[in-house]
């Protein structure tokens, strides 16, 4: 009887030990692991960068949406994705004039260049996104480009043997929507961050100028070339918008086609000049091939428009030298990071 | 019973006259003092790109741009005293929410006006002394040019004798100077609990011919080395505030 009871208290207590180690109800169900927070390394001297309070970023937010940057599944005939107009090996744009999308056809503006593109407070060369987030949904519907729709995204990923389980250890759901795979590209996109230049080190005190980087400084950051005045800041943008005289009666309305106000005709967003080395051509349509291109639009290829900037309206053409082409355009080469292309974080997960 | 109460009539007027001539009111609650930016141009309310508008040399013009950076902004006591409303001010006029600003808990009282810098004041106006967001950034003073930030962005365009033209009022710290200006603007303030607001007018012809004539015709080229012309518009700026109301 003894031995009996002793049996049962052993058992008693085993359970009540098994028991405790287990989740208060009735199946034993551990919770799902929370994402784990992802430290942003801001850039010495640059500005806190605004993160949405409803994507806080994550390691596994950030690996699904870096996933799903380069993953094709994303286009129609899974043929493209995002990587495919925005290469790494270009700092995130594309050596083409114009992007050609699933279809074969050519989209109409030049693929912007993601850097330190978490923070632009507006995405498109006309600012129609007002968010990374918003930005991510359109290339995948637009007809030149993914030529997809959401729904079938969505289908595509939760069918996918792993695109359920890098949901739920991002999001905590193996549901996959257009929502939360938005958020996932953006997580990732705010870590495309770029400060590892010759410039940057020069602004640090490490390095110096050479005399032409240093007279191409002068005259980018002064009013002989009044360059900073829309590319200032260590973001080398102002994330503003401006006329800066490409056509005298603009065929893209740019801005104003998203305001539908005509003083914003012609208008487009400020890009960074951060790895402007790299990003060519340029403009919003592609037109200049070079980077000698582009100071002679400068210093005496301005058109006249209703909406030319004030600041160059004022002006009038530049008239550079030939010396002072040379040394902008040696400055514009510090602004070249070559880590930032080759970054593995950055690169394509399923070549690795 | 009369004459008890008679010997504390005295005391009672005493003490009316005493506290009718402080400032503080011990009733007066401490309240929310909000300032509001407002502008203008000869009275009418800043429409911006909008070309109708003419200062005092004629030129017919609209302003596109109008961003500009105060600071020290205060009330100011009858005692000369001072209570501390914003340190640093980003206004512009295409954003509303930057053209109002507010101070919680200040003192009940009345107040005998405000007081602001238009600019950043020599001494604190080095490059990276204000917070480090885009607005800021965006109003940084080159370096080689004396560096700090800008006090303001003035830009817009005009019909000028050869057809049109651009201006870009651009104020700084030229070459290290000091440009900014104290601006004192009296008005009685009240503070007693909820919300006070000053509204705060800036009259942008008021740039362009008080007391000197700002010609868009005869500036050449950008301002920002000019220091001829930043002591005009110095000068100018003294009197382009003016208190609009106070509720």
């Amino acid at each position: 009887m003894k031995e009996a009871m002793k049996s049962i208290a052993c058992c008693l207590v085993v359970s009540m030990c098994l028991f405790a180690g287990c989740d208060a109800g009735g199946g034993g169900v551990m919770e799902p692991q929370r994402p784990t927070p992802y430290e942003l390394q801001i850039p010495e001297g640059f500005p806190l960068m605004e993160i949405p309070e409803d994507n806080p970023m994550t390691v596994e937010g950030v690996d699904l949406g870096r996933r799903l940057f380069f993953d094709p599944i994303l286009s129609r005939d899974s043929t493209l994705s995002c990587s495919s107009c925005h290469l790494s090996a270009t700092s995130f744009t594309d050596p083409a004039q114009f992007s050609v999308g699933v279809r074969g056809e050519r989209g109409r503006r030049n693929s912007m260049a993601l850097i330190n593109v978490g923070y632009a407070e507006s995405l498109f060369w006309d600012g129609r996104a007002a968010s990374l987030e918003e930005q991510a949904r359109d290339p995948v519907v637009d007809a030149l480009e993914l030529d997809e729709d959401w729904e079938h995204v969505e289908a595509k990923l939760n069918r996918h043997p792993r695109y359920p389980d890098l949901f739920e250890q991002a999001f905590g759901t193996r549901a996959a929507t257009r929502d939360l795979a938005v958020k996932a590209i953006a997580q990732f996109e705010r870590t495309l961050l770029s400060a590892g230049s010759r410039f940057d080190r020069v602004t640090a005190g490490v390095e110096t100028f050479s005399d032409l980087e240093a007279e191409g400084f002068e005259i980018f950051n002064s009013e002989r070339g009044d360059c900073f005045h829309c590319h200032g800041t260590l973001l080398l943008t102002d994330n503003r918008f401006h006329n800066n005289g490409l056509d005298a009666n603009p065929d893209d309305l740019g801005l104003a086609e998203v305001t539908g106000r005509p003083f914003d005709r012609g208008l487009f967003k400020t890009p960074t000049l951060r790895n402007v080395e790299y990003t060519a051509p340029y403009m919003h349509d592609g037109r200049f091939a070079t980077l000698e291109e582009v100071v002679d639009h400068y210093s005496t290829g301005v058109q006249h428009s209703s909406t030319l900037d004030p600041i160059m309206l004022q002006r009038g053409p530049l008239n550079l030298t030939d010396e002072e082409k040379t040394a902008l355009i040696a400055f514009l080469k510090t602004l070249s990071d070559p880590a930032f292309l080759s970054d593995p974080a950055h690169s394509n997960p399923f070549r690795q | 019973m009369c004459v008890r109460f008679a010997r504390f009539v005295p005391v009672a007027l005493l003490a009316l006259f005493i506290t009718a001539g402080c400032d503080s009111n011990e009733e007066d609650a401490p309240g929310t003092v909000t300032v509001q930016m407002n502008h203008t141009v000869s009275g009418d309310e800043l429409a911006l790109n909008s070309l109708q508008y003419t200062n005092t040399a004629g030129n017919l013009y609209s302003v596109s741009l109008l961003e500009y950076i105060i600071t020290n902004v205060t009330l100011q006591t009858a005692g000369g005293g001072a209570v501390a409303l914003s340190e640093v001010q980003y206004v512009n006029a295409d954003d509303a929410s930057s053209q109002r600003f507010s101070a919680p808990d200040i003192a009940g009282g009345t107040y005998s006006g405000i007081t602001f810098t238009f600019g950043v004041d020599g001494a604190r106006n080095t490059t990276g002394a204000l917070p480090n967001t885009t607005v800021f950034n965006n109003m940084a003073w080159p370096a080689g040019m004396g560096g700090g930030y800008h006090y303001m962005r003035l830009e817009g365009r005009f019909q000028g004798d050869a057809g049109e033209g651009g201006f870009a009022v651009h104020t700084g710290p030229t070459m290290g100077a000091d440009y900014s200006f104290d601006v004192t603007l009296p008005a009685n303030i009240r503070v007693d609990g909820g919300e006070t607001v000053v509204e705060v007018e800036m009259d942008i012809n008021e740039w362009f011919g008080n007391p000197n004539i700002y010609d868009f015709r005869d500036v050449q080229g950008g301002i920002m080395g000019n220091a001829s012309l930043q002591q005009v518009l110095q000068a100018n700026g003294m009197d382009i505030f003016s208190i609009g109301s106070v509720e």
